[in-house]
């Protein structure tokens, strides 16, 4: 039948789904309803403090009928929570249309609710009705950068996967480097080299906006180190094994320009330590008393591929590190200086799964950089990440 | 009296909670009430399965490699909308409330296209049961006139787009087809009432009217027509509204943070074949509204599923999924899809072959630069173009778009070719003076530093440095020699940027142009024959062609 709209208007509004029967169960489940007993709740204004603490609240679930009114239902609910991670079971039991019990929730913010679906059945033959209750918002805080980063485990952060807001409207979060695809941006008010740092790929070179709005398309104006930003939320994700909020939305305070702080000097045993290099990630860093030891740079290295070249410190101490240069410092061939001495590198921290990499913003990153003839060199193949990923 | 496809009223439902025909529905007013919707977009004619090699993003999304998978180029392990149907089943069936909603283009990216021009896609798209469609501009690719009389044939699902108007005497089927096409559409579920307005894209309609290829349509605003059906539908007690939006990801990012209307809950969104995990919520900076944007990817290589819990008109929170459609031991293939497919793959077999062998690829060979410039394939096309016999220039340009995908490593089968060149393109030669290829590669440049700095064309016979950040090609050679301003050359390259495509107003008005009617794809398959194995040396490699810099 083909849909007219001048019909289809008319049509009743009474059709059943695709597993529906004619017949009925009064007490069917068709509402759940969930209150919250003991926690605090908060408010948009006032919001509990953001903790990466487990937090428990005490709430009652109560199964309603088609005219809302008590059901006696019983059977299994899935429970899970928006944003964050449940750490309690994530099924409870109905009975008699009621369950009050404990839920223990780990990494909320902002507006976190509790869902409880009636998923599964009973496994008796009671289909599932996908009836849903959420809990009435507990408000929390915005996680600071820091709190978002600080993890055990260098390939992951606490908010992995989440759409995740910064708190940026109180604090002094400022853009520390910009890059052709993203910004780097650190939050003043945490210890610098404390997790403090965060890449936002914004895939084009970031705009700068303002709550007022983004400035017309002809009259482009990019984001420029130190602006403090309002706010920022991106999708959260460890690209490669570096944390970025991607597809982010930002805004700055007009006009409010921040001093970049100074880059965090590297030990050279930093550089063994996945751990330390965690907390410098995204963050701007210095080395010192360097070397370029030779190193492949033929169609199957490393160089070739990605850009990268080694880096050492003098002497033999510590660990070795890589640096990415082709994009924002084209001229630089470091292939020409293999065996001299590179007084310091600074620049960006990221991480390819364990390799951890300085990305120089511009050549006074680089000490020993001079500008070499380009038709003197040989075609070079510019850095790159994996397809799609380039930071600068 | 033509009656303006204004508004619909239809119901829908996945598994709902058992009840009786004439039951009243639930009193919903002050109760939580979950909403599942199931997404897809930009299927681009994907209509059987395909095989494809993953990017990192989409292993990262859950895409597993083919070697993972032990799948071959001919097993065609991705894709195909007789899973993509059997997994939306299946969601389906572990669902409550429930609507399947696509963003556009369903046409142009496949060789079932290119032979029956859109039966397929809407014959599948029906009998999978969409809830609404909104009308993409590859969905003109045959024209307006074939979109009416496919969707006429076999089109019966809402299809929507409230920015479109459809008007023109001398067009008898605009009019047939602006029947056809609803601004809006609403459901009710058990007392959930959900209105959808669809929003065509804007972007398109100058680059498809400059090739010639009218999509004969009237835009009107975007933000007046989305006000206009949230005026109708909240006057019919709409519960929620959602905008199926085929404007593109800037633009419903702009629309969900400006959007004056406070009526708007929620922007599914297509175009960009993007998907968005987790999805974006935005801050209406009106009203202080959070509004999900949803991007769920294209060529049916992944189900977007998004659940909602709605509580007095308001979205509470959102649940997202990306489910990726992929051929492994759980997942089945809907035999009603694969009935209405078989014998389209059957006759495209028999007329073309489609699953015989033309190459071999060492390598997976990519469409787009490691670093943003030119590209394996996009040389090896540009090459192919500019050495082809009768075509013989100095230098060719094609844009980087125009190839689709790239070709895996493995097996290149015939089939592969119209996925990564769905378009009927020709080859078009012309002269151009040394000022004239300055400004081509300028725009290249300019156009490119809006995307990533990812090189929007390829070329052949020249290298340039696309310094992004200033927006303009430099140090530009032609055969290894420097570009002469005062100079001529001859360029070979599309009859899409000849005229005019995606920008490329240069070379519209050029008036040496000659269309040579050669096929652009059969080129390149004959190349591809020709050589065989590929990559080799100064065959389909980067070259530093086009060197980046920022």
């Amino acid at each position: 039948m083909r849909v007219s709209p001048a019909l289809s208007i008319l049509l009743a509004a009474t059709i059943t789904g695709c597993n529906s029967s004619p017949h009925v169960d009064a007490n069917v489940l068709s509402f759940l309803q969930v209150s919250i007993i003991a926690g605090e709740q908060a408010s948009e204004e006032a919001p509990l403090p953001y903790s990466n603490d487990e937090v428990t609240v005490t709430l009652k679930v109560e199964a309603l009928d088609r005219n809302a009114e008590p059901a006696p239902f019983r059977g299994t609910l899935e429970v899970k929570t928006q944003p964050g991670t449940l750490e309690s079971d994530d099924e409870i039991e109905l009975v008699d249309g009621v369950w009050q019990g404990d839920v223990t929730l780990r990494y909320p913010f902002g507006p976190t609710r509790v869902w409880f679906t009636d998923e599964e059945g009973d496994g008796d033959g009671r289909e599932p009705t996908f009836v849903t209750g959420v809990s009435d918002a507990l408000w929390y805080d915005l996680p600071t950068i820091a709190q978002v980063q600080a993890t055990d485990d260098h390939e992951l952060n606490n908010l992995k996967g989440e759409y995740t807001t910064i708190r940026a409207v109180d604090r002094r979060v400022i853009v520390l480097a910009v890059g052709q695809s993203g910004m780097w941006v650190t939050d003043l008010d945490d210890p610098p080299g404390d997790y403090n740092s965060l890449f936002i790929y914004t895939y084009n070179k970031p705009e700068y906006s303002t709550p007022e709005g983004d400035v017309a398309d002809e009259d482009i104006i990019y984001a420029v180190p130190g602006q403090r930003l309002a706010s920022l939320g991106g999708g959260n994700q460890e690209y490669l094994a570096t944390t970025q909020l991607s597809f982010p939305q930002y805004d700055f305070y007009e006009g409010e320009i921040l001093t970049v702080p100074d880059p965090v000097e590297l030990e050279p045993d930093d550089l063994c330590s996945d751990d330390i290099m965690e907390r410098l990630e995204g963050g701007l860093v210095r080395a010192q008393n360097l070397t370029i030891p030779s190193f492949e740079y033929g169609p199957e290295s490393d160089f070739y591929s990605y850009g990268q070249w080694p880096v050492e410190f003098e002497g033999g101490d510590g660990c070795s590190f890589y640096a990415e240069s082709g994009a924002q410092v084209p001229g630089f061939y470091p292939s020409d200086h293999i065996g001299e001495s590179l007084p310091y590198i600074q620049g960006l921290v990221t991480e390819v799964w364990g390799k951890w990499i300085i990305l120089p913003r511009d050549a006074d990153d680089i000490a020993i950089y001079t500008e070499t003839s380009r038709k003197a060199q040989p075609p070079r193949r510019p850095s790159a990440h994996p397809r799609g990923a380039g930071r600068f | 009296m033509k009656i303006p496809a204004l508004f619909a009223l239809f119901t829908a439902g996945c598994s709902l909670v058992p009840t009786t025909v004439d039951a009243p529905p639930p009193a919903i007013t002050g109760q939580d009430v979950r909403l599942t919707l199931l997404h897809t977009s930009d299927l681009h004619s994907r209509m059987l399965p395909y095989h494809y090699s993953p990017l990192y993003t989409d292993n990262t999304l859950g895409m597993p490699d083919a070697d993972e998978l032990g799948c071959e180029p001919e097993d065609r392990c991705y894709g195909g909308l007789a899973r993509l149907s059997w997994v939306i089943e299946q969601e389906r069936k572990s669902a409550g409330r429930c609507l399947v909603l696509d963003t556009g283009d369903l046409f142009q990216g496949a060789v079932i296209f290119n032979e029956y021009m859109g039966d397929a896609e809407m014959q599948v798209m029906t009998e999978i049961g969409f809830d609404a469609v909104v009308v993409g501009n590859h969905d003109f690719g045959e024209g307006a006139a074939r979109l009416s009389e496919v969707y006429n044939a076999y089109g019966n699902f809402p299809f929507l787009a409230a920015n479109y108007i459809f008007e023109d005497p001398e067009l008898p089927w605009a009019a047939e087809l602006g029947d056809y096409v609803q601004r809006s559409v609403m459901y009710e579920m058990q007392g959930l009432r959900v209105g959808i307005v669809g929003i065509g894209n804007m972007s398109s309609l100058t680059s498809i009217i400059d090739e010639d290829n009218s999509m004969d349509v009237i835009p009107i605003e975007v933000e007046d027509a989305i006000q206009r059906e949230t005026d109708l539908l909240t006057s019919m007690d709409a519960d929620l509204i959602l905008v199926l939006s085929h404007l593109g990801l800037d633009d419903d990012f702009e629309l969900a943070r400006t959007l004056a209307n406070s009526d708007v809950d929620m922007i599914l969104g297509g175009h960009h074949h993007v998907a968005m995990v987790p999805p974006p919520v935005i801050l209406n900076e009106h009203t202080g509204k959070r509004i999900p944007v949803i991007h769920s990817g294209g060529f049916a290589k992944y189900l977007g599923r998004v659940d909602i819990v709605v509580r007095d008109g308001e979205i509470l929170s959102t649940d997202y999924e990306l489910i990726p459609i992929f051929d492994h031991m759980s997942m089945g293939q809907d035999p009603e899809i694969v009935e209405i497919l078989e014998d389209y793959e059957y006759w495209l077999d028999q007329d073309f072959e489609l699953q015989q062998v033309i190459g071999y690829a060492e390598e997976t060979l990519y469409r787009f630069g490691s670093n943003g410039g030119d590209s394996m394939l996009g040389n090896f096309t540009a090459d192919a173009i500019r050495f082809y016999d009768g075509v013989e220039t100095e230098m060719a340009i094609t844009n980087t778009l125009g190839i689709r995908t790239d070709l895996s490593a493995g097996d290149i089968i015939l089939d592969g070719m119209y996925n990564a060149m769905p378009f009927d393109n020709s080859i078009t030669t012309m002269f151009l003076s040394g000022r004239e290829v300055q400004e081509v590669l300028d725009y290249i440049t300019s156009r490119s530093s809006e995307r990533g700095c990812s090189a929007q064309a390829q070329v052949s016979g020249i290298q340039f440095i696309m310094n992004c950040g200033v927006g303009e090609a430099q140090e530009v050679l032609i055969n290894g020699v420097p570009l002469d301003l005062d100079g001529t050359y001859e360029l070979a390259t599309n009859d899409y940027i000849a005229n005019g495509g995606s920008g490329f107003d240069m070379l519209e008005r050029n008036t040496t142009q000659t269309d040579l009617g050669i096929s652009i794809r059969d080129v390149v398959i004959s190349t591809i024959k020709a050589y065989h194995t590929l990559p080799q040396p100064g065959v389909a490699e980067e070259e530093a062609r086009i060197q980046v810099v920022h």
